[in-house]
């Protein structure tokens, strides 16, 4: 019973019955998104709650997102959507609350493996403008266990940023935290 | 009789019993001081600590700013046995990496070991309209920067300053927002290590430092001058470091801090003695004490109160005017926890003198010459008890009469583990008349601590020829409980238990640790919740005995009934006397849904 009651909120988030809207990316990618998916993205949601328009099948442009990166989202955010009913069926069961977590944690490191950093930071960017608090709250921890134990250097190169730093600071600032550092890999 | 139990323990004093889940935010504070037991238990796993092998001295209750950690219950998770000197899983492919610091990354059980050290954030109010990166945050949005940065840990938050001016100035805020900290000091670290990361965050509300170096009265200074605003601080040891603050500094440093509020430190033993005063002081717990000369609470405040004394013989510790000093001014008491081999009637006639009209937790351990006659005092004074600890005490079943007589509108948990002069009817007694139980235990109770092992070896052999009859009263005994609130029982050790019958819908933690004569044929488990029962130390009969009682699939009668083949092949079987129609309909239903109990033999 409680199997039915979860596919059918499955059923119900990516059946084409339901309405979709039509999202156009920066590159000239269309992408038809569910309606439970798209209103995840809050700057799309309160663009229809506060405006009060009728969810029609109208096409908006997102000029700060590219094709590759909103697919991404998409495909994060329907599978959080599908965890999140999952979850809410298995309440109370601790078992299988417990498979849902674990399913959704491999999913989810998955999904993160498969980003290359430019990718990541691409995606953060998107989601932020999108506003997907969660999917940002992922994407962040992740960036976080990335450069977790990383050199300077890496973190640099992962963000691309310039060391603007003079050689003294640089030096005067080693010396504060040489105990911090010693043994670091150059990676 | 002779009490063997000193030669089990070890010199961990680590806590014990685990407490209850679900806790209400009353017992939060009940639920560190439960972990504060004698050594009879390891704090990590539940295990008995003899032939066991966590490593972390302390639990530490989880000084979180996050409120649903505060009552998660430790013990269970037998799988985390932390040692701080393992380089943490995440890391293992950076493990020729050495580092001066490294962090533990166990996310996991907060409370089963020293926390993450990374510090948490209160959030500074930022707002950021603009969503396009900004050059200097490295690509980034200011607000995703501070968020990757919060959730480094401190030393990658200093690593992050090195990246750029952007992101050295957002560090700094971050630091300068941080309210709490929770710091691992290396064995090598150098002097101004401490002192330099604590500067950065001089809002610091709680701080919390494992040390692997030695500590002194310089750690005091640097924490009083950096943390004016500090509220929560605990200063735990690993085994080899060493804690060489006096009385005198203590004393100092806590009249100074004038909203200290909780303050946990162990390694005491080179206090000496000490006067503490503080109006702002509501927790306080040190272990590790020994020989106090002079000792003053003047902390009218104060509510809770752990004191643990080393195990060393010649303690001189005078303990009646200590506590006789503590009643007098800390009249606010609500939970005490003694731990002292020296404890005796005398202390507890001193506590019974004193006015605590809020006092609702009392553990009293080690103690062999705490008697019948101290329960009655206690009985009297204090009759409205929620815990109870006399664990190594003295007291018989008719201590237990008292108990039971005074105290069953609220006392929730009863701990008289290591007690040699309890009976199983005792306790049976204190599960029929103590309505509220939620929590027992009756570790080490029901044994022969004279006998190292007459009975084990011999899987199959239940014979008792060569056992004196004096020695009979020991082994063979029965325990039949029925009790509808009970959650947690243990039972480590018993090793006279013979026979178990439990009918307890609500017990989730059942501890047959080393219940090496427990028969496979004489145990029914009808606990419908059970989630843990630990078996380590016992037959492999027992074993898969519990395992087939508690599984999923266990639903022919037949196997419920514990059974004996007689001779001519027929069955005899034992129905015990609480069975009846009606508990077995609901039993059954509970097994339908019944979670999945995980019998734990390591």
């Amino acid at each position: 019973m409680a199997d039915d009651g979860v596919n059918t909120k499955v059923e119900a988030v990516s059946k084409a019955t339901t309405e979709t809207i039509e999202l156009r990316t920066e590159d000239g990618g269309v992408f038809d998104v569910d309606k439970p998916v798209a209103m995840e993205f809050l700057i799309l949601k309160s663009f229809y709650e506060d405006e009060g328009r009728v969810f029609d099948k109208t096409s908006i442009r997102l000029p700060n997102v590219k094709q590759l990166e909103l697919s991404k989202v998409i495909e994060y955010c329907t599978r959080a959507l599908e965890f999140g009913a999952k979850s809410a069926a298995a309440a109370g069961d601790k078992d299988a609350e417990r498979m849902v977590r674990q399913e959704r944690e491999g999913f989810e490191a998955e999904f993160v493996d498969e980003l290359s950093n430019e990718m990541l930071k691409e995606l953060i960017l998107a989601v932020n403008f999108l506003d997907i608090k969660e999917m940002l709250d992922f994407l962040i921890r992740s960036v976080a266990n990335r450069i977790r134990n990383r050199s300077v250097a890496y973190v640099r190169q992962f963000f691309d940023i310039e060391n603007d730093f003079t050689p003294q600071e640089e030096d005067q600032i080693h010396q504060e935290n040489a105990w911090a550092f010693e043994g670091v890999d150059a990676d | 009789m002779q009490h063997h139990y000193h030669h089990r323990s070890q010199s961990h004093l680590s806590a014990g019993v685990p407490t209850t889940p679900g806790g209400e935010t009353q017992f939060a504070s009940e639920a560190k001081l439960g972990k504060k037991r004698g050594s009879y238990n390891c704090g990590r796993c539940g295990l008995p600590k003899k032939g066991h092998s966590c490593h972390v001295a302390i639990t530490t209750a989880a000084i979180e700013s996050t409120p649903t950690h505060a009552d998660s219950s430790v013990a269970i998770s037998a799988t985390s046995s932390l040692s701080t000197t393992r380089p943490p899983p995440l890391r293992q492919h950076c493990s020729n990496l050495r580092r001066a610091l490294s962090f533990d990354d166990d996310v996991e059980d907060v409370r089963g070991g020293f926390p993450e050290p990374e510090a948490a954030y209160d959030e500074e109010d930022l707002q950021f309209d603009d969503p396009f990166p900004d050059p200097d945050s490295g690509g980034f949005p200011p607000g995703c920067l501070w968020e990757i940065l919060r959730r480094l840990p401190p030393v990658g938050l200093l690593a992050a300053a090195r990246v750029c001016k952007g992101w050295r100035e957002t560090a700094r805020k971050l630091w300068r927002a941080a309210e709490e900290l929770r710091l691992r000091v290396p064995a090598r670290a150098q002097v101004g290590f401490v002192g330099s990361v604590l500067q950065k965050c001089p809002g610091l509300v709680r701080l919390s430092l494992r040390m692997e170096s030695d500590v002194d009265a310089t750690m005091l200074a640097c924490i009083a001058f950096s943390c004016p605003n500090l509220e929560f601080m605990e200063i735990l040891k690993s085994d080899t470091a060493m804690n060489r603050i006096t009385g005198d500094e203590l004393g100092r440093f806590v009249a100074d801090k004038r909203c200290l509020k909780s303050l946990k430190m162990e390694g005491c033993s080179n206090l000496g003695g000490f006067v503490l005063c503080s109006s702002s002081l509501s927790t306080l717990w040190l272990s590790d004490l020994f020989s106090l000369s002079k000792t003053v609470f003047n902390c009218p405040n104060l509510k809770e109160i752990s004191l643990e004394f080393s195990r060393q013989q010649n303690d001189s510790t005078d303990l009646t005017s200590m506590v006789d000093g503590l009643g007098r001014y800390c009249t606010r008491l609500q939970n005490i926890h003694m731990a002292s081999l020296r404890l005796s009637h005398s202390v507890v006639l001193a506590l019974t003198g004193a006015q605590l009209r809020w006092l609702r937790m009392l553990s009293l351990v080690l103690g062999s010459e705490i008697t019948d006659a101290s329960v009655a005092a206690i009985a009297s004074s204090y009759p409205n008890l929620e815990l109870l600890d006399l664990s190594g005490s003295s007291i018989s079943d008719s201590g237990i009469g008292m108990i039971c007589n005074v105290f069953p509108e609220t006392l929730s948990r009863l701990l008289l583990a290591l007690c040699p002069n309890i009976t199983s009817s005792g306790i049976q007694f204190v599960t029929a008349q103590l309505p509220l139980l939620e929590l027992m235990d009756c570790g080490m109770t029901i044994c022969d601590p004279n006998s190292e092992n007459p009975l084990a070896g011999e899987s199959n052999d239940w014979e008792l020829k060569n056992i004196s009859k004096t020695k009979l009263h020991l082994v063979h005994q029965k325990l039949i409980i029925k009790h509808n609130r009970l959650k947690k029982l243990s039972l480590w050790g018993c090793s006279g238990l013979d026979a178990l019958y439990l009918n307890c819908p609500e017990l989730n933690d059942l501890n047959l640790n080393s219940c090496k004569n427990l028969h496979p044929e004489r145990l029914l488990l009808q606990c419908g919740n059970l989630e843990s029962v630990h078996a380590s130390g016992c037959q492999e009969l027992l074993i898969e005995a519990i395992e087939s009682q508690v599984s999923n699939d266990f639903l022919a009668m037949e196997n419920v009934l514990p059974c004996k083949r007689l001779a001519d092949g027929s069955k005899r079987v034992h129905v015990p006397h609480f069975l009846s129609a009606q508990s077995y309909d609901d039993d059954k239903k509970q097994r339908v849904k019944r979670q999945r109990c995980n019998v734990l033999v390591r």
